[in-house]
């Protein structure tokens, strides 16, 4: 297990590496003059020139890619033009919650998704079957900020049950979180359920329910074991998309995130804030890719063997 | 589409229906403007967050603009949008999983990591890392769109065409002389078709779905063109006293992307029957 964890560690370097390369690129790829669109059209010269020395444009490329590694390595990810804090503090105030919201909504995805997912390949091809379909496919379809709008609409403005917008106490999480994880909902629940059909098909079930088996063990503990792989896979992925995805839930409960700071960033033009929002979100994406790796191991133990 | 695929769709009901609400959305987009009676971006402060009545079936925006019309415009930008850019996207991605696929060796592998690198970085994120570079705007948001679904298409392709490549009448075609041109254009493409058609479907909802999250986050499309994300933006203001104006971009949104779904999965089980239920 040991050898198989550093392996994939190991993998990762090169693509933490190529994402730095492409996140500094970024800067270079504007068309015209990066420094002139984020001062605006009114800067002067020196202000110009000044924020180019500022922000190492003034030197040859491969000098300043070292030196952006160099600082990012040492934690420094430059300074936001708009507020003059340094990216890390301004990332570091804002991505615990993001990272609520993020970790919620995979919560919700998973327990939900898997729940209906074998409810749904247990009653294949019935009404149940049929309804949760038709639910997930829904879910999927429905783009997060408008179902934010809907339950906003429902549980706070109309019943009150609900705070609509904030972060001030856990129950301003509760709409966010679900918003979050309810497409992914359809998604976990339409892979539980293939998953699931897949192993209910195979011989060995067959033998355990010839042998008189209860069909609860046979369905939670022989299949859904089984079953596992796709639905880890799954889990991984979706978390990397809810990080991405936070930001427009963001939007609409005002909650101070890492996703409302990079598209603030993108739309003040504050391109350190852009790297830096956009090279830490990719690497958590890496990371949980990686660890979902390490946890087929823990469900498979065929996988570290490969 | 010959008449035993089409057979198979329309035993999907589902599939069916979805495909009559997308026809509806493209009569609407395309006939549409022509019957609304408002200018869509003709401003009327004194009317503005009107509630639905006779001269206003869904009511009017925060500028006493006449929602329908937006809404009729909107399918307009909305559905133009995602058909060029998945059209581009997936143009580019088949050429490159062709390539890759076929010639395999270094070329593959200079494409895969290209094509790793891209879905390195999450669903949105991607989108708005483009947008970042180039600003917003229609034709950015659709550079965006375009640029997020090469990788998909390039890997799908590429897997079809290194299974394909070494089957006995591709081989057959080498033997007999045929080009390496000929045999892509004329042998490996059309037996992709089937695969890139259903992929092409699926996506355009996807692409709607990622335009109108754009454009709601006030970074695709900008004011005052009607786009269904931006409306949304914009109503979310009053949603209280003037849900409709939410609701109905919402709803339209949601539609559409079901519609291309339903559709992706009826014409995935007419063109190919062995994927069924997969």
């Amino acid at each position: 297990m040991l050898g198989y964890t550093i392996r994939r560690i190991l993998q990762i370097i090169p693509v933490l590496f190529v994402i730095s390369l492409v996140v500094f690129l970024m800067l270079h790829m504007i068309p015209g003059d990066p420094v002139k669109n984020m001062l605006g059209i009114n800067a002067t010269e020196e202000a110009i020139e000044a924020m180019r020395a500022k922000l190492g444009l003034d030197q040859p490329l491969h000098k300043q890619y070292i030196s952006f590694m160099k600082g990012v390595l040492k934690g420094d990810l430059g300074t936001s033009i708009h507020t003059r804090k340094p990216v890390v503090q301004e990332i570091l105030d804002k991505y615990p919650y993001t990272l609520k919201l993020a970790v919620g909504g995979t919560i919700v995805a998973t327990v939900f998704g898997i729940i209906f997912g074998i409810i749904a390949a247990v009653y294949h091809n019935k009404f149940m079957d049929n309804f949760i379909m038709v639910l997930s496919l829904l879910s999927v379809s429905t783009p997060s900020f408008f179902l934010s709008l809907i339950l906003m609409l429902i549980f706070s403005l109309y019943l009150g049950w609900l705070p609509s917008v904030g972060v001030k106490s856990w129950a301003h999480y509760v709409l966010p979180v679900i918003t979050l994880g309810a497409q992914s909902v359809g998604i976990m629940a339409r892979t539980t359920r293939s998953a699931m059909l897949e192993v209910l098909n195979q011989d060995y079930i067959r033998t355990s329910r010839s042998r008189g088996v209860p069909e609860r063990i046979i369905i939670y503990s022989h299949a859904f074991k089984n079953a596992l792989i796709p639905i880890v896979t799954v889990i991984g992925l979706r978390f990397g998309g809810l990080l991405a995805g936070s930001a427009l839930v963001e939007t609409v409960f005002a909650i101070p995130g890492i996703g409302r700071l990079m598209v603030d960033g993108v739309l003040k033009r504050d391109y350190p804030v852009v790297q830096g929002t956009i090279l830490v979100i990719s690497a958590t994406f890496v990371i949980m890719n990686l660890l979902t790796d390490l946890l087929y191991a823990v469900v498979d133990p065929r996988v570290k063997y490969d | 589409m010959n008449s035993q695929v089409f057979k198979r769709f329309k035993k999907r009901k589902s599939s069916l229906i979805g495909g009559i609400i997308i026809l509806i959305f493209v009569l609407t987009a395309l006939i549409g403007p022509r019957l609304c009676k408002y200018d869509p971006n003709a401003i009327d402060l004194p009317n503005k967050y009107q509630n639905p009545s006779l001269e206003h079936w869904l009511g009017t925006d925060n500028l006493g603009r006449d929602t329908l019309t937006r809404l009729v415009y909107g399918a307009r930008v909305s559905l133009m949008m995602s058909v060029v850019s998945v059209c581009i996207g997936s143009f580019i991605g088949v050429i490159l999983g062709v390539v890759a696929g076929y010639y395999g060796g270094w070329i593959d592998a200079v494409i895969s990591r290209f094509v790793d690198l891209i879905l390195a970085f999450p669903g949105l994120l991607l989108a708005i890392a483009v947008v970042a570079v180039l600003g917003p705007g229609i034709p950015n948001t659709m550079a965006a769109i375009a640029f997020y679904s090469i990788p998909y298409v390039a890997r799908l392709v590429r897997g079809l065409v290194i299974s394909l490549k070494n089957t006995e009448f591709i081989q057959a075609s080498k033997v007999i002389g045929s080009s390496d041109l000929r045999i892509i254009v004329f042998h490996i493409i059309p037996n992709t078709m089937g695969q890139i058609i259903i992929n092409v479907t699926l996506s355009l909802g996807t692409a709607i779905l990622t335009a109108s999250s754009l454009s709601f986050l006030g970074l695709g499309v900008q004011p005052p063109n009607p786009e269904w994300g931006a409306m949304l933006s914009q109503a979310r203001e009053v949603i209280r006293n003037t849900p409709i104006a939410a609701l109905a971009p919402g709803i339209a949104i949601t539609l559409v992307v079901l519609s291309f779904s339903l559709v992706g999965d009826g014409l995935r089980d007419a063109l190919d029957p062995k994927l069924k239920n997969s």
